[in-house]
């Protein structure tokens, strides 16, 4: 985890925080990794006045809403956020992109990071994940959907009928299952 | 311990290719592909589960591995050491067939299977929802009840267009600030950027208006914001309906509409000689029902 050599000006940003997840498991990571998380920064300005922060490592912050595995992979993709974040200005660019977050997780994945992720209030992840798990369900139909979350149809037969009828441009043309 | 284990695992696989059946496109894969099949084929249950933790390291990365990957990674609720098994072994050095099968099943896995996309917190899915594209979140409505509301919601249109403007308006030419230029019952739609496959001659984002679909003659008479007045024959071919005229409110965006009531025109005169007019209040805001759009028109025979 101590990689201080590739960080330029390691006297102000190499100091490390500690993070402890609902199953306990201790994290150490960069202060700048760290910040991205409003609900840590928060955290540690609050501290600050106690002169809590001056301690560094010594000051444990406890997530008790997220999962070590989770965590995990939010710290990854932190560290790589600076290429991954940029709106794409093009056709190829938003294509390539497209795949990444295809192939960055499982919808349940994405479901599990899209919560821990709004708890930490980590704004580009969430965008991201979103994106990626709206990306799953795009052009698909709406058996597809319903399978694919698990979710029942609460409407009335007929209301859905009347609804398909009305809106029949919206049904047609999407993706085979 | 690994024998054992090993033994486990087999029995349960034995189980399992003894109760289902083959099929004839199974001759082409491999013995172990086919007892991967299997697997997939079926629910997997606690069953496994719990027998898995009995399983050497070895075995179980081996085990895991045969699951699709969707699937291995919803395991992980279990998991430290499943996930941590997957993290590591991913990325030492792994038999080579292991990654080739793996690749296979990460590009043939296309089940989908039950995600808990229902534990997220209205927010944070209709944060979700609003980057779908326009005609999937229409279609969408009818996934269920919460859905619906979701995407009725008064900030959900607001909410999309300033996404899709930001981040995919330069996909495809249908999108968003499209310029439509009416002349003489010729549509040309010029797109907001140049895009390559314009063909200049196509109208397709007026198809969701019932008359249109019912290819009834149309016309264009005003428009104000992203509101369009249409205006169509209500049916050429009868008789009884003839010079009635139906006009409609639409927009082409969000593509709702609403019908006016029908108006006879007078007898006698060419309809090109209606003057119509279209006024709309701008945007009002009600804290209940989100924005009302509130649209006067008049319409008017002019000399």
């Amino acid at each position: 985890m101590s990689n201080t050599s590739e960080n330029p000006n390691p006297s102000s940003s190499s100091a490390k925080i500690t993070l402890k997840t609902s199953d306990n498991e201790l994290f150490e990571v960069e202060e700048a990794v760290a910040m991205k998380f409003c609900t840590v920064k928060q955290y540690f300005e609050d501290e600050k006045d106690n002169d809590v922060a001056a301690r560094g490592s010594s000051t444990v912050i406890p997530l008790p809403n997220v999962h070590s595995a989770v965590l995990a992979r939010l710290i990854s993709y932190c560290k790589k956020l600076p290429q991954s974040n940029a709106v794409a200005d093009n056709h190829e660019e938003e294509e390539t992109k497209k795949k990444e977050r295809k192939q960055y997780g499982t919808p349940g994945d994405l479901v599990d990071l899209i919560s821990a992720a709004n708890y930490l209030d980590f704004k580009e992840g969430l965008e991201f994940f979103n994106q990626a798990l709206a990306d799953h369900i795009q052009n698909k139909s709406v058996e597809y959907v319903r399978k694919f979350f698990g979710i029942k149809g609460d409407f009335e037969p007929h209301e859905e009928e009347k609804y398909r009828e009305e809106y029949a441009w919206a049904f047609e043309g999407v993706d085979e299952d | 311990m690994a024998v054992e284990s090993s033994k486990d695992l087999s029995l349960i696989l034995r189980r399992r290719r003894e109760k289902s059946l083959i099929d004839e496109d199974d001759s082409i894969l491999s013995p172990r592909r086919k007892r991967i099949r299997r697997i997939e084929e079926e629910p997997i249950q606690i069953q496994i589960q719990i027998d898995i933790e009995k399983l050497h390291h070895s075995r179980l990365v081996e085990f895991l591995f045969g699951f699709p990957c969707r699937s291995a990674f919803q395991y992980k609720s279990v998991p430290k050491r499943r996930y941590s098994l997957m993290a590591v072994d991913s990325s030492k050095g792994l038999p080579w067939s292991l990654l080739v099968l793996m690749l296979l099943i990460r590009r043939t896995e296309e089940e989908p299977i039950q995600i808990d996309v229902e534990k997220l917190p209205d927010s944070l899915l209709f944060e979700v929802l609003y980057r779908l594209p326009c005609q999937s979140a229409v279609q969408y409505k009818s996934v269920s009840k919460r859905w619906c509301s979701l995407i009725s919601h008064s900030e959900f249109v607001r909410l999309s267009i300033n996404h899709h403007y930001r981040h995919e308006f330069s996909k495809s030419h249908s999108d968003p600030f499209t310029l439509a230029l009416y002349y003489d019952r010729n549509i040309l739609a010029l797109p907001f950027h140049n895009c390559e496959d314009f063909s200049g001659d196509r109208i397709d984002f007026l198809d969701f208006l019932p008359c249109i679909r019912k290819n009834y003659p149309f016309y264009i008479e005003a428009s104000y914001n992203d509101l369009l007045l249409i205006r169509s024959e209500v049916d050429p071919n009868s008789t009884a309906l003839q010079g009635i005229c139906e006009y409609c409110i639409c927009n082409p965006l969000t593509k709702q509409w609403i019908t006016l009531p029908h108006i006879r025109l007078a007898l006698g005169r060419r309809t090109n000689r209606i003057m119509v007019g279209f006024v709309c209040d701008p945007y009002s805001c009600d804290k209940e029902q989100g924005y009302i759009n509130n649209a006067r028109y008049k319409v008017g025979t002019g000399d």
